[in-house]
């Protein structure tokens, strides 16, 4: 059935699309082969794609002597606290908001005040001095309560409750079910796909966020990952250091080296990366029927 | 940023004295003058209380600029516990509390933050920025007196080495808030480091004249002085800094050889009493026009404009840039590696030549890196004074001895520097840098013997010796199993250091210091990097021959309407006060 | 329809209070957060207005009325800001839309599901790796010794200079956004793909129209409200152009092309502790986005028929 031109096409199609997703491979790969080079090879300019002289050194010092690992424990422990109220403020929101202007007078009042505040901000300093005052300083709370509501979950959660049957929910109701009863019994388990897309935008936000880290910390041991990675691995440069510094402690040269910084780079990013394929279909149908309106 | 590292590295490594030092120092204590203009302002009454001096313990909370990451401690000790943290507890009765430990960027910020929510520690590490606003708004200690009153007499030499210039100058309205961190002179970047091989290969003498280095860059583009065959050699490297401190492919000791000067901080008077900044000067228009018609032979390297002083350094470590306006930490960086890559390699450290022949004008100016301060809040300014004068005690004491300094300084069995571990020390470094290149001079002189060197400066000593005996100070080149006796001697070394080149600078009085220092203007904090871009911007373009150098000329105007001359007259201003 | 009496109405309220009830119940925890974390610190916004000096009470300042927007719009740098953010920006929403809308047609075409997927996988996974792992791989990778100039090289081309030529840079900012977020946004597209009625194709078909201009004359039209509502949605972001992709990639050497808003914020806040001009450039942005925001709601609103809310 196809004509020459299509096969031609499908040809062109398929290579293209496939450079495409390398180009977008290539980079990582890259740095993945970088971190399992040593260090000569990686000095001379030797390795592209695949490691030159395997060794996995790199990663042992990161792992060993760097503090990556009392980082990571930071950001469980955000992920952990703030997936739960992301993810429990996400649901007790939309799902007022998802009700009609009928059955919840008062909605046009709270749209307004969270699309303001999603809109505009106090900025850097005020907000800082709230957490000050609040004394959230080096605390895990300041990197959890600040933006405990995203409001990117909730529009997607509140569209995707619209999108559930009205009758379903009118059944219950006639049954003489409370509405956190028909929230809980009847909407979260036909959300799943949504609930686990926010779930994993969530921990990845949370995972990737490294900007509060610096700012609500005073003490560099309460970094999370991302900060760790930002101020320790990445903007490391031996030539701040004096050489006695370097004399004492020779294995500090070797963090500005580029496989050393490229094992940090795999070693923050490839537990996420392992972790999403997994929740592909989910989020996939999650955000589609979250953003997508018929 | 090698630029830094030399100083950073005498900001500590030398943990002696400068007592010891002789000459300089002994001129400096000499002059000592009383600190000027005693305010009767009522926040100079040094507090009556004398708590913390070691029977009723305080806890004094500390915001110390250093990266945590970076500080080693041996088994057991940490940053609550070592040497200096007790010993401030034990017989002090001062307990530290870090409220904020952190470096560059990072340091900046949780500062600006401390400040912004007025939840300032007691004791602070301030840039001058920071300390000038502080200072006005009445949230620091006015010091002067409880200098007076609790300075030791060590205390009293170190932060006046420099005859008291830098207190001076970090005075805001005439009042002195806090104990400056600096370099009351900053060692000029125009050395000329060229590759001595490489002119001996060719038939090459030492530079007399600018047109002599243009001589020599010829030869390094065309005649192959690597000798393998290639056109890989460049002829004068440059980097793309145009307006700073730069250690590699400064233009500065170009605009020198004419006159002029590029660096951002210099301010000097004119003929008329006026303050010119010098890069507008017509000594750097000058030095530009030589630059492009340099470009224009190719002379310089062709991606100069997108090559930072680090790209520079890297050609020099690779070989192919053997020519190069720097500063004096070269044998340290890449000047170091340059040689581990290839044995042939030698340095020649020569004062930028003039265009008329001699040696060229360099300039300079104070550097303010930090000031100590003390919390207006807080009970016991003395304490401060109490930390520096211990550190002073244990580490730039002339009663120090190798023991005392193992203790206190550089551990030799675990290589530690626990200096590091210290709060509040002043380290007057310039001129013990000086005093140690003028007494190794000595001794190889035979004005004195190696003994009478302090103990860190015998070790410099110790390693310039191998090179001279093993002949390198002919070559310019190390053995390649030794490279720290060229780190050394190409720093510190009698008639081949940079260092030495400095002295002959001062000695010939040919630096010229600016008039301005300390805190930015107003106008300077508004629009200097404005400024600064359009400078950086229009250079590149002339010498790479994408504007002709009218456009200096054009610049000049643009850079006076777009606040320059505001700023000259802030200035003038100021120094008439 | 007679009027409830006063008594009646009161009852209805009343009824009414005790079934939203639960609905207040369940906002009151986001809302008071709302409060604490965003409202509260919006009040630090008339420090815009003030010479602030942090050693008084928020209050007790010297007011000086619009003076910190005169000072932050006669700075020289300010309006190369301005045109940055927006030059990046823009080129950013464009391209973020171009690039998304063309992939997903090709992705379209490709009949293999499980290639499909695969390939759907692979161009996913940038938007998971955060800006500063991005920067530590586009640092290296684009750095004058890494592959990217390596290979310029080996074929005998210039090496450029990617994050360090201000004249390249902008475009740089642009490239590497559009790598890390085409996959992402094809999601959306490639859905509404599927939703086209396959009766649409299947009459072209009959008219003889190959896939070609099936495409044309029928994907594209379908989803072009779908592309125009994007497009109108990301009006709000012409004065955001990427604080985190920006701060992690540029230098001092770039300023001139890659300073955007942001940043100077950042930069005249925190690291030259100017908190009064620094906040009123926040304020600026913050408005002039809070305008555009409700124009682009409302145009989705009037002409794709989309509320957001």
């Amino acid at each position: 059935m196809r004509t020459k031109g299509q096969k031609v096409f499908a040809v062109f199609n398929y290579t293209f699309l496939t450079v495409i997703s390398l180009l977008c491979l290539a980079p990582m790969l890259n740095i993945l082969a970088l971190s399992f080079s040593s260090r000569n090879s990686v000095n001379a300019g030797l390795v592209s794609l695949v490691p030159r002289e395997f060794t996995v050194s790199s990663y042992v010092y990161m792992l060993q002597k760097s503090g990556l690992l009392p980082a990571a424990l930071v950001t469980v422990e955000r992920i952990v606290i703030g997936l739960a109220i992301n993810l429990a403020l996400t649901v007790l929101i939309a799902y007022p908001l998802s009700k009609d202007k009928q059955t919840f007078r008062s909605r046009t009042i709270y749209v307004g005040f969270f699309l303001f505040s999603m809109v505009f901000n106090g900025g850097l300093i005020p907000t800082y001095l709230v957490i000050d005052q609040l004394g959230l300083i080096d605390r895990i709370w300041a990197l959890v309560l600040p933006n405990a509501v995203m409001m990117y979950y909730v529009l997607l959660m509140l569209n995707f409750f619209r999108g559930i049957p009205k009758s379903i929910e009118e059944a219950a109701i006639m049954d003489g079910a409370g509405w956190l009863t028909t929230l809980v019994k009847i909407y979260l388990p036909l959300s799943r796909p949504s609930l686990a897309a926010i779930t994993l935008f969530s921990i990845v936000d949370h995972w990737n966020e490294w900007f509060d880290g610096m700012i609500y910390n005073n003490h560099a041991e309460h970094y999370p990952l991302m900060t760790f990675l930002q101020y320790h691995v990445l903007n490391f440069k031996t030539s701040d250091l004096r050489p006695e510094q370097l004399a004492a402690n020779p294995a500090l040269a070797d963090l500005e080296g580029r496989a050393i910084k490229s094992a940090g780079i795999v070693l923050c990013t490839l537990p996420i990366l392992v972790f999403y394929p997994f929740l592909q279909r989910y989020f996939v149908t999650g955000i589609v029927m979250g953003s997508v309106k018929e | 940023m090698k630029k830094k590292a030399l100083s950073l590295l005498l900001a500590t490594a030398m943990c002696l004295s400068l007592a010891a030092c002789g000459t300089k120092s002994a001129g400096v204590s000499g002059e000592q003058e009383s600190p000027a203009s005693t305010t009767e302002a009522e926040e100079s009454k040094v507090p009556e209380s004398e708590a913390g001096s070691g029977d009723e313990p305080i806890t004094v909370s500390v915001i110390k600029n250093q990266n945590p990451a970076t500080v080693t401690y041996a088994d057991g000790e940490s940053e609550t516990n070592n040497v200096y943290y007790n010993a401030y507890r034990d017989e002090l009765g001062i307990t530290l509390n870090y409220q904020i430990c952190a470096t560059g960027d990072e340091y900046t910020q949780k500062l600006t933050m401390a400040i912004a929510s007025d939840d300032l520690p007691d004791l602070m590490y301030l840039p001058i920025d920071q300390y000038t606003q502080l200072a006005k708004a009445g949230k620091l200690w006015a010091l002067e007196d409880i200098i007076d009153q609790y300075a030791s007499e060590l205390t009293l030499k170190n932060i006046q080495s420099d005859g008291g210039t830098m207190l001076d100058a970090a005075k805001v309205d005439g009042v002195l808030y806090g104990i400056p961190v600096g370099n009351a002179q900053r060692i000029p970047s125009q050395f000329l480091w060229i590759r001595k091989d490489w002119m001996d290969k060719l038939g090459l003498s030492a530079p007399e004249n600018f047109d002599d280095v243009v001589e020599i860059a010829r030869a390094f583009k065309n005649d192959d002085p690597d000798g393998n065959g290639a056109d890989d050699t460049w002829g004068l490297g440059l980097s793309n800094v145009m307006s700073d401190v730069c250690g590699y492919g400064t233009i500065e000791g170009v605009a020198n050889a004419f006159g002029g000067s590029v660096l951002n901080q210099n301010w000097v008077k004119g003929e008329n009493g006026d303050l010119v900044y010098m890069a507008t000067s017509q000594g750097t228009r000058d030095a530009l026009e030589k630059l492009a018609e340099m470009y224009a032979e190719g002379l310089i390297n062709s991606e100069f404009g997108v090559t930072d002083e680090t790209g520079v350094g890297e050609a020099v470590a690779a070989g192919r840039c053997g020519l190069f306006y720097g500063g004096d930490g070269i044998s340290w960086s890449y000047g170091r590696d340059s040689i581990a890559n290839n044995p042939e390699c030698g340095w020649l450290c020569v004062n930028a030549p003039s265009a008329q022949g001699g040696v060229a004008d360099a300039y300079s100016f104070m550097e303010f890196q930090y000031i100590y301060a003390v919390n207006k809040n807080f009970e016991h300014p003395e304490a401060l004074i109490k930390l520096v004068n211990f550190n002073n005690d244990r580490i730039n004491s002339p009663d120090a001895t190798l023991d005392s300094l193992a203790q206190w300084g550089v551990n030799p069995t675990t290589g530690i520097n626990q200096a590091d571990y210290t709060y509040g020390l002043i380290d007057p470094y310039l001129n013990k840098a000086i005093g140690y290149n003028t007494t190794i001079g000595q001794v190889f002189a035979g004005e004195l013997t190696p003994e009478e060197l302090m103990p860190e400066a015998y070790r410099y000593y110790e390693g310039i010796k191998r090179y001279v005996d093993e002949g390198w100070d002919k070559t310019g080149g190390a053995n390649p199993d030794d490279l720290t006796a060229f780190q050394y001697a190409m720093c510190w070394g009698p008639q081949f250091g940079s260092w030495t080149r400095y002295s002959e600078l001062r000695d010939a009085d040919k630096i010229v210091m600016s008039e301005y220092y300390g805190a930015p203007t107003q106008t300077m904090i508004r629009s200097w990097s404005t400024l600064e871009a359009l400078q950086d911007e229009t250079f590149v373009k002339i010498i790479s021959g994408s504007q002709p150098i009218e456009a200096f000329d054009e610049f000049v105007e643009q850079w006076k309407s777009q606040g320059g001359d505001t700023i000259a007259q802030e200035l003038a201003e100021r120094t008439a006060e | 329809m007679s009027k409830p009496s006063k008594k009646e109405r009161k009852v209805s309220l009343a009824v009414r209070l005790r079934k939203e009830l639960p609905f207040h119940l369940m906002l009151l925890p986001g809302v008071l957060l709302v409060v604490v974390f965003k409202y509260i610190p919006m009040a630090g916004l008339i420090i815009a207005f003030q010479n602030y000096s942090p050693m008084n009470g928020l209050f007790d300042q010297e007011w000086v009325g619009l003076e910190n927007f005169r000072y932050i719009f006669s700075m020289p740098t300010f309006p190369r800001v301005i045109y940055n953010t927006l030059f990046i920006a823009v080129m950013k929403i464009a391209a973020g839309i171009i690039v998304p809308v063309t992939f997903a047609l090709l992705l379209n075409e490709i009949r293999c599901n499980t290639y499909k997927r695969i390939l759907q996988t692979i161009v996913y996974l940038p938007h998971f790796i955060s800006w500063v792992a991005l920067a530590g791989i586009f640092l290296d990778v684009l750095s004058m010794d890494g592959i990217v100039n390596t290979m310029l090289r080996n074929v005998g081309l210039q090496p450029i200079y990617f994050l360090g030529d201000e004249k390249v840079f902008p475009y740089t900012m642009v490239v590497t956004d559009v790598w890390k977020t085409f996959g992402w946004n094809t999601i959306v597209y490639l859905a509404a793909i599927t939703g086209v009625d396959v009766g649409l194709y299947e009459a072209a078909a009959l008219d003889g129209a190959g896939r070609f201009r099936q495409t044309l004359h029928v994907t594209i039209p379908a989803i072009m409200p779908i592309i125009m509502l994007m497009s109108i949605l990301s009006i709000g972001n012409v004065l955001r152009a990427g604080f985190d992709q920006i701060f992690n990639l540029y230098s001092p050497l770039v300023y001139s092309t890659g300073d955007i808003i942001d940043t100077f914020v950042y930069r005249l806040g925190i690291l030259s502790v100017q908190f009064s001009p620094a906040t009123a450039v926040g304020l600026f942005q913050s408005i002039v986005s809070f305008v555009l925001i409700m124009l682009g709601y409302w145009l989705a609103d009037r002409f794709a028929g989309y509320r957001v809310f």
